[in-house]
């Protein structure tokens, strides 16, 4: 009887010893996390962890957008994708995808993992246009734009959503990354890709950088400002709101500012660049009879009237 | 018994005081959640009293009439917001969206994208089609393995 009461009592001490020391040594721990974490902060990402977050991203973009499945044409803008992205100055391997919304706008995420929308895909009308787009989403890519935004919102410790409020994860403890870090970068990643701005100085390195990939794959490198021009015409429309809001001043800088830019920077390149228009419209044809069901499915009545003309003058 | 009563209230002094000892600093990590609640709570009214204001404008705009210039791809019969998957009728994303848990199909399909990509050799053919230009050849790829 008296040995069970004192091992009760012993197991009573234990608890009384414990509690208290693991509400002091709590504050040691978060203090070490803290300095682990501001280190992390500093450290580029590897491309395993690069990948890890881009794929996470590409899941949650896939979940906001939907895929657009139509593999001709996702073949299609892979081919021009990585035809500019030869002259990106890190050797990674990108994936270009669709994203099944009308939406005007072309996203980059880390690891090499760039959509671009099936309305932008509608309203571009040449190759050019196309290889411009998607290299200045490779220029993000190769510039880590997107990573030194989620490391500097870790350094000064700006949280934009928690790996709680990305759902439930399935890329938690993988790539050197603590469990769940990766869903929380990539929340962070689809927040300031989807709501904020890169801010004017990487945007402008993008379209600067970007500009150079495609006119050194031998593109016109007017393509990405033709494109532009197009949309800042029509995006002084207010019916066009909803399909440029995205691009006209709330991501990127206002599109009339970017165009003007462009314009200089694609004069001091010489001309002859391929612009070839006859490729875009043999492989990107939303009203031709397609393999796919979205693109077979007839468009409705005031798409199909809208679809005959392009508002803005090239 | 009266040894044992003595030490059953020695030992309960004992926990009481560690007690007393810990509470502050389970006093100041309950503050912390808290506030981060309230901040959280705060932050999703203003949001929805921004919905609330959009919803209102957007009763006005020509959106809903579908009044728009741009060329649209054709869309899926199961697309019933004609097209405009993940976007307000404001042309801002959805919250609710970015907020959802992701399905097993998002990976999957993040998955299949992560294996896009092209052929050497069609890429090769792809570039002199179209009379464009090859980078010089890189010597190592720092891609990592997919799976």
């Amino acid at each position: 009887m008296y040995k069970i009461k004192l091992f009760f009592a012993t197991v009573l001490l234990l608890l009384a010893g414990v509690l208290p020391a693991s509400a002091q040594f709590g504050d040691i721990f978060n203090g070490i996390n803290k300095g682990r974490e501001i280190h992390n902060a500093t450290q580029e990402w590897t491309p395993e962890q690069e990948e890890a977050v881009g794929r996470a991203s590409a899941a949650k973009m896939i979940h906001v957008f939907g895929l657009y499945d139509n593999p001709a044409m996702t073949h299609y803008v892979n081919l021009v994708g990585d035809t500019v992205a030869q002259f990106g100055t890190r050797p990674l391997q990108y994936h270009f995808a669709i994203l099944d919304t009308e939406i005007v706008n072309a996203f980059a995420m880390p690891g090499g993992y760039v959509f671009i929308t099936r309305g932008s895909l509608a309203n571009i009308s040449n190759e050019s246009e196309l290889a411009g787009v998607l290299a200045h989403e490779v220029a993000h890519v190769d510039g880590r734009h997107l990573e030194k935004i989620i490391r500097d919102k870790k350094l000064t410790g700006i949280a934009v959503q928690t790996g709680a409020e990305v759902g439930a994860s399935q890329a938690g403890g993988i790539a050197g990354f603590a469990a769940g870090m990766v869903d929380q970068y990539a929340a962070q990643a689809i927040t300031a890709a989807l709501t904020q701005n890169y801010g004017p100085d990487k945007e402008r390195d993008a379209d600067k950088a970007g500009t150079e990939f495609a006119a050194k794959a031998g593109y016109d490198p007017a393509g990405l400002r033709n494109f532009l021009a197009m949309l800042a015409a029509a995006a002084s429309d207010p019916a066009n709101k909803r399909v440029t809001n995205m691009l006209n001043g709330k991501t990127h800088p206002p599109l009339k500012e970017r165009v003007s830019k462009l314009t200089d920077l694609s004069a001091t390149y010489p001309a002859g660049g391929q612009v070839l228009e006859k490729r875009y419209q043999q492989n990107v044809n939303f009203q031709a009879g397609s393999t796919t069901a979205s693109a077979a499915t007839p468009a409705t009545t005031t798409t199909a009237k809208k679809s005959t003309k392009k508002p803005a003058s090239r | 018994m009266q040894r044992s009563t003595r030490m059953s209230a020695g030992l309960l002094a004992l926990i009481l005081g560690a007690t007393c000892w810990a509470a502050p600093y389970f006093q100041e990590n309950s503050k912390n959640n808290n506030s981060d609640q309230q901040k959280q709570s705060d932050k999703n009214k203003n949001k929805n009293s921004d919905k609330d204001k959009n919803k209102k404008k957007n009763d006005d705009s020509p959106f809903g009439s579908g009044k728009i210039n741009l060329l649209h791809s054709s869309q899926k019969s199961d697309s019933a917001s004609a097209g405009f998957n993940g976007l307000t009728p404001n042309g801002e994303v959805e919250a609710k969206k970015l907020k959802e848990p992701l399905t097993a199909d998002d990976y999957n399909k993040a998955q299949r994208v992560s294996f896009m990509g092209v052929k050497n050799s069609s890429l090769k053919k792809f570039i002199q089609d179209g009379k464009l230009n090859t980078a010089p050849a890189r010597s190592a790829t720092a891609a990592p393995k997919k799976g």
